[in-house]
């Protein structure tokens, strides 16, 4: 039982003048997700929703992280391109416990904004890591884009959402990466 | 053999009505908006492409629920197709049409996939989908993913075990970009692997 070849899958990446334009200054919500909408298992776990993160011959990084991505070039290209412009990262206290704030190094961007009512009190990074601890996701969202000015927030605000047409769609090996625009 | 192939709308967050779904709103409220790109249905393109497939099927599976909500669709669903409906609770009444219940998910699949010969099994509704899916017995899933988050609703893709189903994707149609935005939709067909 055969995947549709990549080929055959019809590849659309705006080019990087108008994609830029589209993206300046704006908040972008990521993740990784199953097709019934599940991003982790009941005990937290990937599984195969990371599978493509390793499973290609492409080996890039995040900007400033310890850990390598072996994926195929079409991921690979998408995942560079797609987080190039990221400069602050919104995320919950949740996955801000779960990775232990990502050893104080984050995942994507430069700076980390922590949405939460008690910031961490023994985080051995605190000192250092470039990481802000605000008590509200609308304070996050705000504080995020001051700090990416007319780069990008990666996060996002629970608003009653309408989609459009995903302006982007690249076929990799047992992921297919979407992006939607949000019509307001 | 025949495929069995579930085809439904599905918001991107993956409801397949919005809230509060009854007998009197069959697709909750709100709901509706999901069916826009059938608006499309008889024209050229993806979506007038997937149509005509679906009404190409050789037979019907559907649920209970949506059987009833469909209005037992005349007894006829397209072209005087065998329709099966799954129900645990078979009614008194003669079925209408062409219309035959069965009670066992695994009849019901061998039934259907003997009616349809050289054709395709259409699947309707999410209790029948998560009842095939249960019994191993869906070999691909068509899904008419409308860029909308309804919040809330009756999801396609509830009452399963924690067990992985691996899909491929093995076809995705989009609208073209010039067509209204209520009419955007992705038509993403994934096969089910099997171990």
């Amino acid at each position: 039982m055969e995947s549709l070849p990549v080929e055959a899958v019809e590849s659309v990446v705006l080019d990087d003048r108008k994609r830029k334009d589209e993206i300046v200054g704006k908040t972008v919500m990521g993740a990784v997700v199953s097709l019934d909408g599940f991003i982790a298992d009941d005990n937290d776990g990937v599984g195969p929703l990371f599978d493509w993160y390793g499973n290609g011959d492409v080996t890039w990084a995040f900007e400033g992280a310890d850990d390598e991505c072996r994926t195929t070039q079409a991921s690979a290209d998408f995942m560079r391109s797609q987080y190039r412009d990221v400069a602050a990262v919104v995320i919950g206290r949740r996955l801000f416990d779960l990775t232990n704030g990502w050893n104080g190094k984050p995942a994507a961007g430069e700076h980390v904004f922590v949405v939460t009512h008690q910031p961490p009190t023994d985080w051995e990074h605190a000192d250092t890591a470039p990481f802000t601890f605000i008590d509200g996701v609308e304070k996050a969202i705000a504080a995020a884009k001051e700090f990416a000015g007319d780069r990008v927030a990666t996060g996002g605000l629970a608003e009653p959402l309408r989609l459009e047409n995903p302006t982007t769609i690249v076929p990799g090996d047992r992921v297919t990466h979407l992006v939607y625009d949000v019509s307001r | 053999m025949a495929l069995i192939r579930l085809s439904m709308t599905m918001s991107l967050d993956g409801y397949v009505t919005g809230p509060q779904d009854s007998v009197d709103a069959p697709m909750g409220i709100d709901g509706f908006r999901l069916f826009n790109w059938l608006d499309r249905r008889n024209d050229p393109g993806p979506s007038g492409q997937v149509f005509t497939e679906l009404m190409s099927t050789r037979a019907v599976i559907a649920g209970r629920r949506t059987y009833e909500l469909a209005g037992r669709w005349q007894g006829d669903h397209h072209d005087g197709v065998p329709v099966f409906v799954l129900t645990h609770d078979v009614p008194d009444d003669p079925p209408p049409g062409s219309v035959r219940y069965v009670t066992d998910v695994r009849e019901c699949a061998s039934q259907a996939r003997a009616a349809a010969g050289n054709g395709d099994v259409m699947v309707h509704g999410a209790g029948a989908a998560q009842a095939l899916l249960r019994a191993g017995q869906l070999d691909e899933l068509e899904l008419h993913v409308v860029p909308v988050l309804l919040g809330q609703g009756r999801r396609l893709f509830d009452n399963l075990p924690a067990e992985h189903i691996e899909l491929n994707l093995v076809r995705r149609l989009t609208t073209p970009e010039v067509e209204e935005l209520a009419q955007h939709v992705t038509h993403l067909r994934y096969r089910v692997r099997r171990p």
